[in-house]
């Protein structure tokens, strides 16, 4: 989760990018919205987008452009995931299958077991001694004046153990699940109206095997599709975000039959 | 089942503005359009917020109508259509910007919230040095941090880019530390940008 003084930070980089007036170009030498909108929502090239983003960099309006883009496919996808309900086909979900296969040869290979094990272990020990290792000197750099106390996403989604105050917690801790019937539950504060879901096999360090964005009660079935690779008695670890607050639960994890 | 107006008593034979969504469906799009461009409108258009959200609606029916007709909407392609709209409309804008851009805030914010010269001044002296530490980031660092500027979470930059997920949270993380210590450099302290600039 974000600090207030990260927030205000990216705030402000975010405002440098569009509200420069002078960065105001005539329209003709900008890219299509279209273009943009592509590029945003991931249908672009790496090249492609390395070259919109050098255009961002001197275009206040193709800058806004993007990241109104960024916020409307955000609020489509809460929107589709509102219907989901009803209609689960509609919710948004965001597989990682390209990296599946990579990443799963290991599992077909019979390494398995070992690799979750000391996957697990390493997530556990490591989460504290990444905090600790970073903390000291960030920490003296901030009161030098030298940082603020930003450090990105990332320690939001992969802090694991230690201290962690949380509000969102696991309704299943301690359960076994069935691929076939792989029911997350969790609770929330109050406030958090809709949830975002990240799912993890069996290793937190490696990108989710699917995301789903906009979720609006505590619950959510993973597919057994999306388990087949896992092994029987395998955790599936998982993370959920507020929407409505940005906090990030610690992550649970639950093993699967 | 929201109830879905129909096209037939048109003059012109062409369907109403709205017929092309069920009505609760088009009030919930426009208030959804309308918070999230509140939510992402650039300052110097805020003062025009609710023109812009209601030029982008007709831009929307009018595009809307022009394609497919009384086909059914995805809400996928209603915000695609919304974004084009609105970008357009703030290109126009902009164009017009051009002519009295000196002017930040616009006309309609009352004075108390106007900048000081002073702090206008600083203002543009920190988005200055943003955008020049930015453009001076390696690369593939620049990338990452400016889509995570623009609201892309780690995950979505390693996807567009074809980095893992761990590479993309690392140079977004080396990247907002290059860009203090830039700053820092141009002699902007960090836990300060806010205080140099109200």
């Amino acid at each position: 989760m974000k600090s207030d003084n990260e927030k205000r930070e990216l705030a402000l980089f975010r405002e440098a990018l569009t509200a420069q007036p002078e960065g105001l170009r005539p329209e003709a030498s900008c890219p299509d919205s279209s273009r943009i909108w592509r590029a945003a929502q991931g249908n672009a090239s790496p090249a492609e987008i390395e070259e919109l983003t050098t255009h961002i960099l001197d275009c206040t309006i193709c800058a806004a452009s993007w990241q109104i883009a960024v916020e409307f496919q955000a609020r489509e996808c809460e929107e589709a995931s509102g219907h989901s309900v009803k209609a689960p086909s509609r919710w948004k979900i965001f597989r990682w299958s390209k990296l599946n296969g990579s990443r799963f040869n290991l599992w077909s290979q019979g390494l398995v077991p070992a690799s979750i094990a000391a996957t697990l272990v390493a997530v556990v020990l490591w989460g504290p001694f990444q905090a600790e290792r970073i903390s000291p000197q960030r920490s003296a750099e901030v009161q030098e004046g030298k940082a603020s106390t930003l450090r990105g996403e990332a320690a939001g989604e992969t802090l694991r153990g230690g201290e962690w105050s949380s509000n969102l917690r696991s309704l299943i801790s301690g359960e076994r699940l069935t691929r076939h019937d792989c029911r997350l539950r969790w609770e929330g504060p109050k406030d958090a109206v809709r949830y975002d879901l990240r799912v993890y096999l069996g290793d937190i360090l490696q990108p989710p095997v699917l995301e789903v964005f906009g979720l609006e009660t505590g619950e959510y079935v993973v597919p057994a599709d999306d388990l087949r690779e896992l092994p029987a008695g395998a955790s599936v670890l998982w993370q959920v975000t507020s929407s409505a607050t940005g906090e990030v639960s610690p992550t649970f994890d639950n093993a699967v039959d | 089942m929201p109830e879905t107006k129909t096209s037939t008593d048109s003059p012109e034979g062409r369907q109403p503005p709205i017929s092309f969504l069920p009505d609760a469906e088009w009030d919930r799009f426009q208030g959804e359009l309308a918070r999230a461009v509140e939510r992402v409108c650039p300052r110097w258009l805020k003062d025009q917020q609710e023109d812009l959200v209601q030029s982008a609606l007709i831009r929307v029916i009018e595009i809307v109508q022009r394609g497919d007709g009384e086909r059914d909407v995805a809400s996928a392609y209603l915000w695609r259509v919304a974004h084009n709209a609105v970008v357009d409309e703030i290109r126009r804008r902009g164009r017009w910007q051009q002519v009295s851009i000196e002017d930040q805030v616009g006309p309609a914010a009352p004075l108390s919230t106007l900048p000081s010269p002073e702090q206008h001044y600083a203002g543009q002296q920190i988005h200055h040095a943003v955008r020049a530490c930015l453009g001076h980031l390696v690369p593939s660092r620049k990338v990452a941090v400016t889509l995570y500027t623009l609201g892309h979470r780690a995950s979505q930059i390693a996807d567009r880019m074809d980095w893992s997920h761990k590479r993309a949270k690392n140079l977004i993380y080396r990247g907002l530390a290059d860009m203090r210590r830039c700053l820092t450099k141009k002699g902007f302290q960090s836990d300060s940008y806010h205080e140099k600039r109200q």
